[in-house]
């Protein structure tokens, strides 16, 4: 069971790191925050570490699956996804911004994982139903479209924050609107894209195990709902503040969908009963 | 074929991203309600904590059936036609090749760059600007308009071709979901191991359905990991043809076979309970084996006379295994119970069976019914599914995400260049949009403006 040691460092590195960023913020000094940056980009080398090991352990004791089939390990490959995205964006746009709403949303996301009585971290080899090929893929695609639109959402919020409070001192620090804007389209789309990957690969793989590749469980049906709004998103111009506004509304919205999509249905009854 | 104005508004409408906005957020909405409130079947649990006035209300808005009502049925309808009149419009509208004849209007809402250049022509400030067009965009065009010289230039075809992809794709998979809702079906069947069947069951209106082929379930099994727990299920079937033809297939969970156009399922898997029944009339016996549900006509009796085995149980009452038995006649119904152990049970209680006419095995005289034994039989669950919209819809949602893929990576640029001539000038406007946004001049129609430029505004 050593992933799960290194998967429990895994969130003191990421919290770790947010903490040096934050200082090196604060005191102004920028090799602080190249150090914080390298901390959180070390500890997702160790996250994926992690997710190999269990993958590779599964093997070894007779079970046999990639780590995407019960609560803990979607929550831990959910948290990958997000923490790539926000090592993809600085990396590409140079921005540190995500850092502070990414990293520790990370570390809680993976505490909460690990220490949390009510998730079991154990190894079950899978349910008749669950040994389908395309399934890993359907859920690793959902995950990474979760995380763009959970990008997205955190875009969106300073978007709509930095609209109204454009003199507040803390937020100059931040990019500007349109800067903000063009952030939220491209994880926006990002996301898009993965998660209609994933919805496609669902069906596939809902048409092998069900016998339908569309039942309107719940699961499928929030999913289109989330869809639908990122879709209307899409949809939208922003060269009108009215435009600007109601994406960053439209993707708040559409990301409050994807949560639902995620952990909400669970409370309605539904054919995905596994996570 | 010529439109008129109304038509070429109403065709602006269905295309413009406020209908599409419009379309979306209304279908989530109503998706929404689909998932809250009960549907179908499932109706029958808010009778009771909802009053009837509002159970009506929600009933005349067909919200109790979301995805087959009108109001749903229309949101798709005006869906579908908006992507028509999308994918219409992008195909009338070719690419236009350099020096080609037609330039799309001047977008009037879109913010303009403008600038003078002093001691120019419109007309020689045209054919440099055309030029660079020509060089930097895929297709470029020229016009003389009221406006003044118009010079339009577009690069990103991919983009054009990737949003064609992703409508045309919306538009496949409806269609092979129409396709599958109207002439597919969906079936289920329970086949106990060594029976054969060609009778499957609906879920809707007729609710039975004979196959042009016989399924026999010749073996099921549980294929187990080595600390029991169960690791799939598999079925050997026989698909026998009318014509003769037989062939052997194996399903399993997650592996569904094909025969007649038809997809079977591994769907589930249980246990059917069958009783071994003697019925003695004097000295001639007659041996059953029985399920619940099954039907006798005994030897001797009259048309309309009927056994009806209505339960089967392995512990009836604490009296251990029994059946239940209905007699139908013309004018009686009788019922009674056949317990396994009826002797140990007149031992202990003696006088029950003159007492209880519904313990006493032989009340259906002449006839006197014995249980010999129950057993209990594998049944393979099976769905059937038989779609011919299937193929369009993998299709569709395989166009659609080679369009979504090519999307991000082929940035769609349009730009448009108005020049004409004002107080020994050349005044230009430019306006630039990328997808449908304004975006900034290209870099190197900006270097030539600032080079030569006058007054910017």
């Amino acid at each position: 069971m050593m992933h799960i040691l290194i998967l429990g460092i895994v969130p003191v590195m990421y919290l770790g790191a947010f903490l040096i960023i934050v200082t090196g913020m604060t005191v102004k000094k920028d090799f602080l925050t190249k150090i914080g940056t390298k901390a959180a980009a070390v500890g997702f080398l160790l996250h994926t570490a992690g997710l190999v090991m269990r993958w590779v352990e599964s093997y070894q004791i007779g079970a046999g699956h990639a780590p995407t089939t019960n609560l803990y390990e979607s929550l831990v490959v959910f948290i990958w996804c997000l923490v790539l995205y926000d090592l993809l964006f600085g990396y590409i746009r140079g921005g540190k911004l995500l850092h502070f709403i990414i990293l520790p949303a990370a570390a809680l996301g993976l505490f909460f994982a690990s220490l949390s009585g009510s998730i079991d971290r154990g190894i079950q080899p899978l349910l008749p139903e669950l040994q389908n090929n395309w399934l890993p893929l359907h859920v690793i695609c959902c995950l990474l479209g979760y995380a763009g639109f959970a990008t997205a959402a955190a875009f969106a919020c300073l978007f709509l924050v930095k609209k109204r409070e454009d003199d507040f001192s803390i937020l100059s620090a931040l990019p500007g609107t349109n800067e903000l804007i063009s952030l939220i389209t491209r994880s926006m789309a990002a996301g898009y894209i993965f998660f209609s990957a994933g919805i496609a690969v669902g069906a596939v793989a809902a048409h092998f195990s069900w016998g339908a590749y569309w039942n309107w469980d719940p699961k499928q049906t929030w999913a289109l709902v989330t869809w639908l709004i990122y879709s209307a998103a899409l949809h939208l111009y922003t060269d009108t503040r009215r435009g600007r506004t109601a994406l960053a509304y439209l993707t708040i919205a559409g990301f409050a969908a994807a949560v639902f999509t995620y952990v909400g249905v669970e409370s309605l009854p539904s054919l995905h009963h596994y996570f | 074929m010529k439109i008129t104005k109304a038509g070429q508004r109403l065709v602006s409408i269905a295309t413009s991203p406020t209908a599409a906005v419009a379309l979306f957020i209304l279908l989530a909405l109503a998706i929404v309600a689909g998932s809250i409130i009960p549907q179908g079947e499932m109706t029958e649990s808010l009778v009771g904590s909802l009053s009837p006035r509002v159970m009506d209300a929600l009933d005349t808005f067909q919200l109790f059936d979301v995805y087959h009502s009108f109001w749903f049925i229309l949101l798709v309808t005006l869906l579908v036609l908006a992507v028509i009149a999308c994918i219409a419009t992008r195909i009338g509208h070719p690419p236009i090749l350099p020096g080609g004849r037609r330039c799309p209007p001047v977008p009037q809402d879109s913010p303009a760059l403008s600038t003078t250049i002093p001691g120019r022509s419109a007309c020689r400030t045209a054919d440099e600007l055309a030029e660079i067009v020509e060089v930097h965009y895929h297709t470029a065009s020229r016009g003389d308009t009221a406006q003044g010289t118009i010079i339009f230039g577009r690069r990103g075809p991919l983009r054009l071709i990737s949003l064609l992809i992703i409508h045309a794709s919306v538009l496949i998979v409806i269609v092979g979901m129409a396709m599958g809702f109207l002439l597919g079906f969906s079936a289920y069947v329970e086949i106990p191991e060594g029976d054969s069947t060609d009778t499957v069951y609906l879920r809707e209106d007729p609710w039975k359905k004979t196959l042009p082929f016989t399924v026999t379930c010749r073996e099921f099994s549980v294929i187990q990991y080595p600390n029991g727990t169960p690791r799939t299920y598999l079925s050997r079937l026989v698909f026998s043809g009318k014509d003769g033809d037989a062939r052997e297939k194996t399903v399993a969970v997650n592996h569904p076979v094909s025969y007649g156009k038809i997809r079977f399922y591994q769907s589930n898997h249980g246990t059917i309970p069958e009783a071994r029944i003697t019925v003695t009339e004097g000295e001639h016996a007659h041996v059953f084996t029985v399920r619940e549900g099954s039907m006798l006509q005994l030897p001797g009796t009259e048309p309309g006379q009927e056994v009806h085995i209505l339960a089967i149980e392995s512990n009836l009452m604490n009296l251990g295994p029994a059946i239940d038995v209905g007699i139908e006649m013309p004018d009686e119904q009788m019922r009674f119970y056949v317990f396994q152990d009826i002797e140990k049970i007149k031992e202990s209680l003696p006088s029950v069976i003159t007492e209880t006419p519904r313990l006493n095995p032989g009340r259906f005289e002449p006839f006197l019914f014995q249980l010999h034994g129950i057993e209990k039989r594998f049944y393979t669950g099976l769905k059937l599914d038989y779609d011919p919209g299937l193929f369009l819809v993998l299709a569709g949602g395989l166009f659609f995400l080679i369009g979504v893929a090519m999307a991000p990576f082929s940035a769609f640029e349009r730009i448009w260049i108005v020049l004409r001539d004002a107080d020994s000038a050349c005044r230009i406007s430019v306006i630039s949009l990328r997808g449908g946004n304004p975006a900034p001049v290209a870099p190197i129609v900006e270097r030539y403006l600032t080079q030569r430029e006058g007054t910017r505004t």
